[in-house]
Order: C-alpha cells, then structure tokens, then sequence
C-alpha cells in the first residue's frame, strides 16, 4: 500500500492530521482506503502510520502512532557505516524498550536511504520488511506490522520466519483469514514446522469458540495436523517454546474433551521442557476445561515467541 | 508566520492541493500569532526544515490570514478555491526555507 499525503501543518488540538485537502483525497480514493484501515502518511520529510476515522460528517482524519514516526531524509552528519553499526547493536540487543524500537525503524528508514548498492544486494530479501514488521510488532501496532510482514513474504516466501510473523500477525488481526491462510499451509507438504507450530495455535484459538459438536470435528482436524507438524520439515530444529505450545494446545483440547490425564500428560511434557513453566504448572491442576483454563490458555498464548 | 516543511511546499504534492476549509474559509495551514517567537511557533513543527514569514508580506501579496482551530497557533491563509498552480508557486516564494530551531525530542507531538 503506498503511503498516503498528509498536510502536518493541519492538524487538529488533539494532534489529529486532517486528511480533508485533496492532495490527501485523491490518495486516499486512490488506495481504497475507508474509515478504520492503518496507512502510512507522509508530507515527502516524515513519515508515521495512522489509522484512519472519520467524524460525524465524514471528514477523514489520521490519528498517528507518534512512536512509529521517522524522518525520511538521513541527518547531515550520518554516514552508511554509522547507522549500520548503531542498527546491528540494536538488533542484536535483547530487551529492547520502545525507545530502541522506534529507534530501529528509524535507522532502517536511513540505511536504506544511505546504503551503497552492493550493501542492498547482500542484504536478504525482504529483511528491511521483516525488521520493520517486528519493530511494529514490538510496539503493538500489528495492522502497520501485518502489512510490512505480507511484503516481507512477497519478497522472499520460502523464509520460515517470514511466514510465521505474517500468520502470527494476522492470528492477531483477523483470525478468519488466519485460519483460511493456516489451512492453505497445512495442505502444502513443503511447509514447516514452525510456520505449522503456528497454524495449529490458530486452529486452537479458533475452537476454543466452537459448541460441543463443531469442537469434536475440529479436534480430529487438530490432530491432523500437530502429526503433520510433528513429521515436518525442520521438525528436528525447532525451538522448544514453539513445541511448548503445539503441547499445551493439545493439552488443552484434551481437557476440553474431558481426556483430563491425556491432557496432564502434555503439560507434563512442556515441564520436562521447561521445568520452570508457570503456566503448564498451573494447567496440570485444572480438572475441567472452565474460566480458569481458558485465563490460562490466553496466558500461554500472550507470550511472544520467536521463529528465530 | 511558519509553516512545516520546506519550502516552496511543492513535493510530494503542490501547495494548492494542500488547501482545505478551516472553520468557514478556503487556504491552507500555517502556525501564526502577534508577538510570538519563531520558537514558539516552530515547537509545533515536526518538520527539519520550516517555512518562515511574515504577515504583512502575505498581505502585500493580495492574501488574508485568519486564526483558525487547530493545534497550537494555528491559523490560515485564505485562497480562492479554485487558486492556481502558478498563483501557490509565486506565494511559496513568500517563505524562507530554515533549519527548525527546535530539537526535534522538544517538538509537540
């Protein structure tokens, strides 16, 4: 999606950017952009993402995710090699604050603007993408994130971590297209195991809302495809907190189906894991599949896990 | 008078199509009020590079400005609604490009 013209100077007294000039029509008619979609705006100096509203007459206004700005022209006094190193250290910092995150999107912005061409050809595909996405993420701005992610695996849709991060995104956004997008990827053989890790996450959100009858259906499904995930490709590397989690939505579901020991064996199993798992320690002396379950199953699943 | 980003206010879209109506009249934004300070007037600028004027030379080129709703000192300079290219080109030439004086961790968001 390409950014959107915004006009700065018109801004509201709660920091709102007007859209209403017609360099900020014409792109929005333009983009099919409509009242509640996430855009990048920009005057040709800055640029922040912002969801779009609309007031009660309909004039259309952006309301900026300020952490997400960057300038789009590098500071005089920088040079390729500086924001490269000042990029690499913050990547590679664990714990990074949201200072940093906005920090990383804006010195991506700037090595891309300052990197010679051979510096761009050695990057990866879709990495810039990838690294914007997670710095969204990051930040919980996850439609901004979704649509870098998507870019991220049309420039390079073989990575693992590509995939996973759009699906992870998506689950987030929009669980419908998520399952739709989990079931295409399941029925692909050349799939892997950590983007299935993720697909069956999905499957598990998406019955935890189903009645008793759909629920049994979708189980059989769900086993289906945690055997697809546990004889996939790159089944043998995969981070034990992805596996953590394909046990703990097996677990769960077995408690839901009243299979309470079958389910205590899977969290056992994430304990032989990780001894140290609050969760799963807690989820070994649930009896039914009630509130206190599914608290614990939104816990689990609220933890950020990298593909990495 | 300021207004964010540099002048002539031409890329990515020319200054005529930055106009809007504020509370009943046509033109577009600027930050201006009476004995205020470039400062004080640039801290509502996110913009590098600000647009510096004054309203007397607005006025001897035919336009008025009006205060209008918005943040900070906003007000507007008033245009025909249908203001030509050229017209916009020859009054963005009113402005005089300059570095934003204010730090960029002090400007409102």
């Amino acid at each position: 999606m390409n950014p959107i013209f915004a006009d700065f100077n018109a801004m509201t007294e709660s920091r709102q950017v007007r859209l209403t000039c017609q360099g900020s029509q014409d792109d929005l008619r333009a983009g099919g952009i409509l009242p509640g979609d996430w855009v990048w705006l920009t005057d040709g100096e800055m640029e922040v993402g912002a969801r779009v509203e609309a007031d009660k007459e309909g004039r259309t206004y952006g309301v900026p995710a300020w952490d997400t700005l960057v300038y789009l022209d590098p500071e005089p006094e920088l040079s390729f090699p500086k924001v490269w190193s000042e990029l690499r250290r913050l990547l590679d910092l664990d714990g990074r604050t949201s200072k940093d995150e906005s920090r990383v999107l804006q010195l991506l912005t700037w090595f891309l603007a300052l990197a010679p061409a051979e510096a761009k050809e050695a990057i990866p595909p879709g990495f810039t993408e990838y690294q914007r996405a997670a710095v969204l993420r990051a930040l919980g701005h996850y439609e901004l994130a979704l649509q870098e992610a998507l870019k991220a695996t049309v420039n390079n849709s073989a990575n693992e971590k590509y995939i996973y991060l759009y699906l992870e995104l998506l689950r987030r956004t929009d669980l419908d297209r998520a399952l739709h997008e989990a079931r295409r990827l399941v029925n692909d053989p050349s799939t892997g195991a950590t983007v299935l890790a993720e697909c069956v996450n999905i499957l598990a959100i998406h019955i935890e809302h189903l009645s008793e009858q759909e629920f049994d259906e979708k189980f059989m499904m769900m086993l289906k495809w945690i055997e697809r995930f546990q004889n996939a490709p790159g089944i043998e590397n995969i981070r034990l907190g992805l596996l953590g989690q394909v046990l703990f939505n097996r677990g769960m579901a077995l408690l839901r189906g009243n299979q309470i020991q079958a389910a205590r064996g899977y969290f056992e199993k994430i304990l032989e894991l990780n001894p140290r798992d609050q969760v799963a320690q807690q989820a070994l002396s649930l009896n039914h599949y009630d509130a206190s379950a599914r608290h614990l199953a939104e816990v689990f699943r609220a933890r950020s896990l990298s593909a990495a | 008078m300021v207004r964010c980003g540099q002048p002539p206010f031409d890329q990515p879209k020319p200054l005529h199509e930055r106009c809007d109506e504020h509370d009943g009249v046509y033109g577009f934004s600027v930050q201006s009020r009476e004995n205020q300070t470039l400062e004080a007037l640039a801290v509502w600028c996110l913009n590098t590079r600000i647009g510096v004027t004054t309203v007397g030379v607005i006025r001897e080129r035919g336009y008025e400005v009006v205060v209008t709703s918005g943040s900070g000192f906003h007000a507007t300079v008033i245009v025909p609604r249908d203001w030509t290219p050229e017209a916009a080109r020859q009054l963005a030439e009113s402005f005089e490009d300059r570095e934003n004086p204010v730090a960029k961790a002090e400007r409102h968001r």
